[in-house]
């Protein structure tokens, strides 16, 4: 029972973004899927078909200490637990002006899960309107905190100064 | 050339009383020229009159001188020639008498046409000052009402061209000051996007991802979340 919660917080912690919720949910559902199938190598087939990161996690729990071959009910209950724990995820929107790249990904949900909880993932847009910084949406609150909204307010509230300097 | 009323109507009046004033002068000169004439006439007719008188009664003399010579035709020379003398004499005497009485009816006529024509002078002199002094008038009156007119006029364009003035002043300011607004939020405009364009390329990934950083700090320092 340890293993399986330690697999599935092992698993949960690459998983970041909501397109790797989707990811992650759509190889859950191979995996299960392999399960219920007649064929010898069906589910050692589903392994080699998902993300390689992934499957070590699922092998090094659950296929090293069984010798003789797959203990498919732990496996079920495994993946069971999994996708209810990836359901159970919640869903942090942020607005960004750039393309992030994983290190940028990592960076935010890094601090995401320190500083708000981990049982948060990041759904991301790209929006260069807002130039810099980031928008947040959670669970009905709204937090602006972009180079636009700045510079907006700085336009606004010193407009005249700005008129005549130019 | 349009008048106002109040001005066309006392320069017709006007019009009238000369053109009326003028007619009864006309009329008038008619008259004594008429009145004129008759007594050339008269004057001519009694002149014939009086000849005719005078030639009658010479007749008459010459008769009654004829008859007393064919009466008296024994009479004796001396008394004939101071018959003649005297008949002579006598016919003098009248013809002065006649010419006297001729010259004093002339000069009476003469006179009474001099006094007659003074008169008339008087009459024309007189009608012509009454006209010239009621034209005086009424130019003047009329001249008094044209350029009370013309002042208010004057006065009522004067009030228009004002008001006018002012209300294009007005419209002029209006559209200055919503000009000068849309020029200014056109410069805004313009500001904004620029800097907004110069901040938004200059910014690199590094300080993109520190700006979010920075930004979730700021989120956990004011307990928003």
């Amino acid at each position: 029972m340890n293993n399986i919660t330690y697999a599935c917080s092992n698993i949960l912690k690459s998983t970041k973004t909501v397109a790797q919720k989707e990811q992650l949910a759509q190889e859950v559902d191979q995996l299960t899927a392999s399960l219920f199938r007649q064929e010898t190598n069906a589910f050692d087939n589903a392994l080699k078909s998902i993300r390689l990161e992934i499957s070590q996690i699922i092998i090094d729990e659950f296929l090293n200490e069984e010798p003789k071959g797959v203990n498919k009910e732990m496996v079920k209950y495994f993946l069971t637990e999994l996708k209810k724990r990836l359901q159970n995820l919640r869903v942090i929107k942020l607005s960004i002006a750039f393309s992030p790249s994983n290190h940028s990904i990592d960076r935010i949900y890094d601090w995401i899960a320190k500083n708000v909880g981990d049982e948060y993932i990041l759904d991301i847009q790209v929006d260069k309107s807002i130039l810099a910084g980031l928008t947040i949406s959670l669970e009905g609150k709204y937090i602006d905190l972009s180079l636009k909204k700045t510079l907006d307010e700085v336009f606004k509230n010193k407009r005249q100064e700005i008129i005549r300097n130019f | 050339m349009i008048f106002e009323k109040t001005v066309f109507f006392p320069l017709i009046i006007s019009l009238i009383t000369t053109s009326t004033a003028l007619l009864m002068l006309a009329v008038s000169y008619l008259k004594m020229l008429k009145k004129h004439n008759l007594l050339l006439k008269e004057e001519g007719r009694l002149k014939l009159h009086q000849h005719k008188k005078e030639a009658e009664i010479l007749e008459e003399a010459r008769q009654k001188a004829a008859k007393i010579i064919a009466d008296a035709h024994l009479v004796d020379d001396n008394a004939q020639n101071e018959v003649q003398e005297q008949l002579k004499t006598l016919s003098l005497n009248k013809i002065k008498d006649f010419e006297k009485t001729s010259t004093d009816l002339f000069r009476v006529y003469k006179q009474e046409l001099e006094d007659l024509k003074l008169n008339t002078l008087k009459i024309v002199n007189n009608i012509t000052k009454d006209i010239e002094n009621d034209t005086i008038k009424e130019l003047k009156d009329f001249k008094e009402i044209l350029k009370k007119e013309t002042y208010a006029s004057q006065k009522i364009v004067e009030q228009k061209i004002e008001q006018q003035y002012a209300e294009t002043e007005k419209e002029i300011e209006a559209y200055k000051e919503d000009r000068i607004k849309k020029v200014e939020d056109e410069i805004y405009n313009i500001l904004q996007n620029v800097s907004k364009l110069v901040l938004g390329k200059a910014i690199s990934l590094q300080d993109h991802e520190q700006l979010v950083i920075d930004a979730l700090n700021k989120i956990k320092e004011e307990k928003v979340l």
